[in-house]
């Protein structure tokens, strides 16, 4: 008989080996599925251009982010295959009985496995590379960063079987172990992604939101998750620069030492709770094997995690009431917590044990609800003090219609245009009084109004504010009362010695250390000379009051009398108040476009017109001296008029919503060319007037005719949009303001 | 040497197994009974070293059971709820036993294979309870253990293949000097397979001896006394069974220590006659587990 100590090592050496033979399933599968994509990926840019196949390419770009999930996942399977001895009543009888201890269990199985997930990760790097170096070729970069990418992929995967290991030793049964694995990895990505909805739905001033936001205030509202991103392991590779992409597209990025970091302390998160797992296989206690709830902290951790979404999702009645939203963020994740447990345990003892768990979830939730619904204590509605501010910006709601009432300095119809930078002291303090305005009108209303400044000690501070009264949203659109505004339009107008190349040579680069808000300084830069560009070489057209003709102002006018034009009619859009821009009193005479190249009849009827009215003198004088006059469409050429009011018009159309804020002015057009105001382009399903009142009345006609606006605000406005129909079968969609009906 | 000492075990609030104890010499069988749910299978499992103790230990050759796998590599467990690893063949499952055991003995195994008749390149999920068990026993016998703890291992078998394993345990056992400790629920299975038992009731050992002690240690009393004695004297004794006639008189006493002083209460009573017989293992299983036995009388009535 041979009871020698190498017994011990004998049957350690067998399960290692066992190991290897039966651990390789699940890494071979991730392996395989990524070596696929890449397969595919040379197919679909193989066929169309000989040299447009990128290992790195941009098709490849989504994959590599699914495929951290993917890895994660695998990684996930393989520790649930490798200790599923331990939930099985059967199994665990025979492996807890032979010769081997549990920490050598422990330590065969995390040994092959990571020697196969490594392998996994490694692998199709190497295809990679073969394959750009029969298609292309293979540099020192390349190489770095499939390191790289293989590093991350090695981490998740890690990650993923740490986690199901880790759980796979604290709980009995195999489902509850599924789930809590499952939630234990999901949770960063949901925690983090619906945490931005609830900031979004109850911190009314933090600049995050639960969706990327576009344009100029992106830059500055970025989405809970970019900023968390790093703290979710399944998918920091996002913040990373597509870094091989970025090296054959010629454009080189060092990985910076931040990203090694992410993968380095994600690697060692992954290694220590890895490390968890042998001190937890000691402890465990081999009769939970097949039983459910048998770990109450694996119990509670995964049930919290489900309470703290459902805390999340509810927060979306913050909208609706104050007190309610104090109730059901606080209720429903009490009552999801309950309810899980008393599922989970099935008995009255455990059950009411569980209820201090209950209470702990009640309280965690009425901390987070005040703190959050109270703006982090009245952190986020506080006003900076206006000498420690560099700059300035704001970014009304109705910002694309300011601007297409003055001159569009922008394309029109994006959203989130930021007004600035505006570093003159009144500017500053006419923003910050716009900003206190919006502070007392919040809950009041269903409009949004956002802030940026830039402190003197470089410090970004950004708002936005949601659920804004009218008048708060109203007083926004004082910023047309700055000095920066008034720059903007006597430089678009009369910057005589302008010089395109030259300003753009002066905008800054944006290379790899630039931050997000420097890039969006630039564009603003950007943005700047653009519209510069479009009114000072740009052709300036003139429509006449119904738009129905226009004429090329340089064909008229001598360069001198161009210039004459140009700076009379700056003068004299600087000096329109608000009310004349948003609420005029008076028609529109004629209307302004500038545009570079040749105007078309379509573009005529677009958003971008500036309309001129009588109480321009200086420009209507020009104008007349030179003879630009239209054979306007009357009254008497209309057959019919299609009136609708914002209640009446289609709930798809949007007016109704739109009335309740500062951004329903110049409806008019948005309403023909947004909400289809034209059959023909848009059907009858998003028609505006499709359910129109038809007026065929003549002296009803003459007098919606005589008193129609092409600009108008119809915020708190019971007026009516109109639509002319002419003999010679073209319309005109305009407004007309509730004292005019 | 399998020393169990003091073991409690709990399962949450219930206890399964209260403060046993008992020793299995080397080359000793020890049969250990008790009802359903009496702890028999907890207290293998403990002595396995997969349960971890409340109180207690159990001791393989003087040393811890729990987690030793230097000690365990000389032990084998089959347990009730056989464990196969899925689609394996027989041949399959002894490759696992022969790379976990070095003590492992292939021809052993193919000789035990061929008295069961099995088929070592049959598939273990084609067999039935029975077949099963053989292949366990010849998988156990074949590692030539040192401790081998059996879990109601005739559960299945045949009477032909019981006689058969009993041979071979019997056999192994002095070749071999292991320690084995054998549940069931078949006292005659035990009765001359055994050298020692156990009956565990109520979560305790109530009976730990030799079975050859047993007919000596354990008996049933029939009295005719001369003149009536009062009924508290006899329940005053540690005796069961206690049923009085008349003056007649019939009881049971189980254990060496309480058939003393039983004796010594007895001789200064005025009898008549009196019948000492030995008990078999079976009556004094019955005896002791009167307590949980049930009048069906009521229940149907």
């Amino acid at each position: 008989m041979i009871y020698s100590k190498s017994s011990a090592d004998y049957a350690a050496k067998y399960d290692l080996k066992r190991c290897f033979k039966s651990g390789f399933l699940f890494p071979l599968l991730a392996c395989g599925a990524f070596v696929l994509i890449l397969f595919s990926t040379i197919k679909t840019n193989y066929s169309e251009t000989e040299y447009v196949y990128k290992i790195f390419g941009s098709d490849m770009y989504s994959w590599y982010l699914l495929l951290q999930y993917i890895y994660a996942a695998f990684g996930a399977l393989t520790g649930l295959f490798s200790f599923r001895f331990l939930t099985s009543v059967k199994m665990s009888n025979v492996y807890l009985s032979m010769g081997i201890s549990r920490k050598q269990l422990v330590k065969n199985r995390v040994i092959s496995s990571t020697v196969y997930m490594a392998m996994a990760s490694i692998i199709p790097f190497i295809v990679a590379i073969i394959l750009n170096s029969i298609y292309l070729t293979v540099e020192s970069g390349l190489i770095k960063a499939s390191a790289f990418y293989a590093l991350v992929y090695f981490g998740d995967m890690l990650l993923g079987f740490a986690v199901a290991s880790l759980f796979t030793v604290s709980v009995g049964n195999i489902i509850e172990n599924g789930v809590c694995t499952l939630t234990a990895l999901l949770a960063p990505t949901a925690v983090i992604y619906l945490m931005g909805y609830a900031i979004s739905n109850l911190v009314n001033g933090a600049a995050l939101s639960d969706y990327e936001m576009f344009y100029d205030f992106g830059g500055f509202c970025r989405t809970f998750a970019s900023y968390t991103r790093r703290l979710n392991p399944l998918e920091y590779l996002s913040s990373t620069p597509h870094v091989g992409y970025k090296y054959l597209e010629g454009e080189a990025y060092t990985l910076s030492g931040f990203d090694y970091l992410t993968v380095i302390v994600w690697l060692l998160v992954a290694v220590g709770i890895l490390c968890l797992v042998p001190k937890l296989i000691e402890k465990r206690k081999a009769e939970i094997a097949g039983s459910l709830g048998a770990n109450r902290s694996a119990v509670n951790f995964t049930v919290f995690v489900y309470a703290f979404i459902s805390f999340m999702l509810v927060s979306n009645f913050a909208t609706v009431g104050k007190w309610l939203v104090f109730a059901v963020c606080i209720v429903v994740p009490a009552m999801v917590f309950t309810g899980i447990t008393a599922l989970v345990y099935r008995n009255k003892k455990e059950f009411i044990k569980s209820l201090k768990g209950t209470a702990v979830v009640a309280g965690v939730m009425a901390v987070l609800t005040i703190t959050l619904s109270t703006g982090v204590f009245g952190y986020f509605t506080k006003i900076p003090d206006s000498e420690k501010i560099e700059y300035a910006g704001i970014c009304p709601s109705s910002s694309e219609f300011i601007m297409a009432s003055n001159a569009s300095w922008r394309t029109m119809r994006e959203s989130s245009k930021v007004y600035g930078p505006m570093t003159d002291k009144d500017d500053i303090n006419t923003v910050l009084s716009i900003h206190q305005k919006v502070v007392d009108g919040l809950g009041k209303g269903d409009d949004s109004v956002c802030f940026v400044y830039k402190m003197k000690n470089g410090k970004y501070v950004t708002r936005f504010y949601r659920n804004v009264s009218l008048e708060g949203a109203k007083a926004s659109l004082n910023v047309v009362n700055t000095k920066w505004y008034d720059g903007l339009l006597k430089d678009a107008f009369t910057d005589w010695d302008f010089d395109y190349d030259k300003e753009w040579e002066e905008i800054p680069e944006v290379t790899p250390g630039t931050t997000q808000y420097e890039e969006t300084e630039i564009g603003w830069q950007c943005d700047y000379i653009s519209y510069k560009e479009k009114f000072n070489l740009g052709e300036i057209y003139v429509y006449g009051k119904t738009l129905n003709e226009f004429v090329k102002l340089s064909e008229k006018v001598s360069p001198e009398e161009m210039k004459e034009f140009r700076t009379v009619f700056a003068q004299e859009l600087i000096a329109l108040t608000p009310d004349e821009i948003f609420s005029p009193k008076e028609q529109a005479m004629y209307h302004i476009r500038a545009r570079l190249g040749e105007a078309e009849e379509y573009d005529g009827l677009s958003m971008d017109n500036i309309p001129v009215y009588k109480s321009m003198k200086k420009t209507m004088e020009f104008l007349t001296r030179h003879n630009i006059s239209f054979d306007n469409l009357t009254a008497e050429d209309v057959v019919e008029v299609k009136l609708v009011t914002p209640e009446s018009a289609p709930v798809s159309i949007g007016l109704r919503q739109e009335k309740s804020t500062a951004a329903s002015y110049l409806s008019a057009e948005y309403v023909k060319d947004i909400f289809g105001g034209r059959e023909n382009i848009w059907g009858d399903s998003g028609f505006a007037f499709s359910d129109a009142e038809s007026i065929t009345d003549k002296k009803l006609i003459e007098k919606y005719f005589n008193s129609y606006r092409s600009y108008y605000s119809y915020s708190g406005d019971n007026g009516a949009f109109v639509m002319f129909i002419f003999k010679d079968g073209s319309d005109l969609v305009a407004y007309v303001p509730e004292k005019e009906l | 040497m399998i020393e169990v000492k003091s073991v409690t075990k709990k399962f949450g609030d219930f206890t399964a197994v209260d403060g046993i104890s008992f020793t299995v010499e080397n080359s000793s069988i020890y049969g250990l009974i008790g009802y359903n749910g009496a702890g028999k299978t907890t207290l293998l499992k403990t002595a396995s070293g997969m349960y971890c103790p409340d109180s207690g230990k159990v001791l393989l050759d003087g040393e811890n059971a729990y987690d030793n796998n230097e000690n365990r590599t000389g032990l084998f467990y089959i347990p009730d709820d056989m464990y196969f690893m899925s689609n394996s063949t027989v041949e399959g499952m002894a490759k696992f036993y022969n790379g976990m055991y070095e003590s492992f003995d292939v021809k052993l195994f193919e000789r035990i294979l061929s008295i069961f008749c099995l088929d070592k390149k049959a598939r273990l999920r084609s067999f039935s309870k029975g077949m099963k068990r053989q292949a366990e026993i010849a998988f156990a016998l074949a590692s030539r253990p040192k401790f081998m703890l059996l879990d109601e291992v005739f559960d299945g078998l045949d009477p032909q293949k019981k006689e058969i394993c009993k041979t071979l345990f019997l056999e192994y056992m002095a070749e071999s000097e292991c320690s084995v400790i054998i549940s069931s629920h078949s006292l005659s299975e035990l009765a001359n397979l055994c050298d020692h038992v156990g009956l565990i009731n109520g979560k305790r050992m109530s009976l730990d001896c030799s079975v050859d002690d047993i007919p000596h240690n354990n008996k049933k009393y029939r009295l005719l006394l001369s003149q009536p004695v009062k009924k508290e004297v006899f329940e005053s004794l540690p005796i069961k069974s206690l049923e009085i006639k008349d003056n007649a008189v019939f009881f049971t006493v189980i254990g060496e220590e309480n058939l003393e002083k039983v004796r010594k209460t007895i001789a200064l009573l005025p009898i008549a006659s009196m019948d000492e017989i030995p008990m078999t293992l079976e009556e004094v299983f019955l005896s002791e587990m009167e307590d949980k036995s049930y009048d069906l009388q009521q229940i149907f009535s």
